[in-house]
């Protein structure tokens, strides 16, 4: 894998996705195109998540999280508990 | 023969198997409907589940608080502390848990959510599959909102 790259090793609603990804590739492409691949609407509430943090906003892209290397991420639905 | 729902409850159990094995959770099934999963909390707590998926997709599954031999159900020693989800009452709190339903258990907090309606409430979102609730408490379980196990 290229150092330019980032694994990006994805638990999702429907089993694991694991990708490659350039470092700057943003939030809300990683999340448009792991949903696209799981039969996933990507408008319906899902987010990123990274050892119980959000990644938040989508438009940053991974390397401004500080992710590099081989990741493990949680694609997950929002929801409320209440 | 299997029904067209038994076939999409067993391939969410293969998707959440597939989950629970990479991340190293712990996932037994124990019957046709009924599985043990246990999930570590950000303290390196494991909380334990007895997940019931009987006449699921009708309703949604019931997520007990367990022990690691799902003996003790609901106990406030296998129950972690916390706020949103981990609701005061020892009761996950999503309409994607039966036991958050009063009609159902008596400690469940919602009297206003309808059993039936589950997937279509708007507070279930996208969370309609067991491996979308599955990842749903351990991202709670690692979140900000977790505070720890409860006192006995």
């Amino acid at each position: 894998m290229s150092s330019e790259n980032v694994r990006v090793e994805i638990a999702t609603p429907k089993g694991m996705f694991v990708g490659d990804f350039p470092k700057t590739a943003k939030i809300q492409d990683i999340i448009r195109t792991v949903a696209s691949e799981k039969g996933l609407n990507p408008s319906d509430g899902l987010e990123l998540v990274h050892e119980g943090t959000v990644l938040q906003p989508e438009e940053r892209p991974l390397v401004s999280f500080g992710l590099e290397g081989t990741v493990s991420v949680e694609l997950v639905a929002q929801g409320s508990g209440v | 023969m299997a029904s067209a729902e038994d076939l999409i409850v067993h391939s969410e159990v293969a998707d959440l198997r597939q989950v629970a094995q990479h991340r190293g959770w712990e996932l037994e099934e124990r019957n046709s409907c009924c599985l043990l999963l246990g999930l570590p909390a950000r303290d390196q707590t494991f909380f334990y589940l007895l997940v019931d998926y009987t006449a699921y997709r009708g309703q949604p599954p019931a997520w007990h608080w367990s022990d690691e031999s799902a003996q003790r159900l609901d106990d406030q020693r296998y129950t972690p502390e916390g706020n949103g989800f981990l609701h005061q009452s020892g009761r996950i709190c999503a309409p994607w848990n039966r036991l958050a339903y009063k009609s159902v258990d008596s400690g469940g907090p919602h009297t206003d959510w309808t059993l039936a309606n589950w997937a279509t409430n708007a507070r279930t979102g996208a969370c309609t599959t067991l491996s979308a609730m599955a990842l749903r408490i351990y991202v709670e379980l690692n979140g900000p909102r977790y505070s720890g196990r409860r006192k006995a």
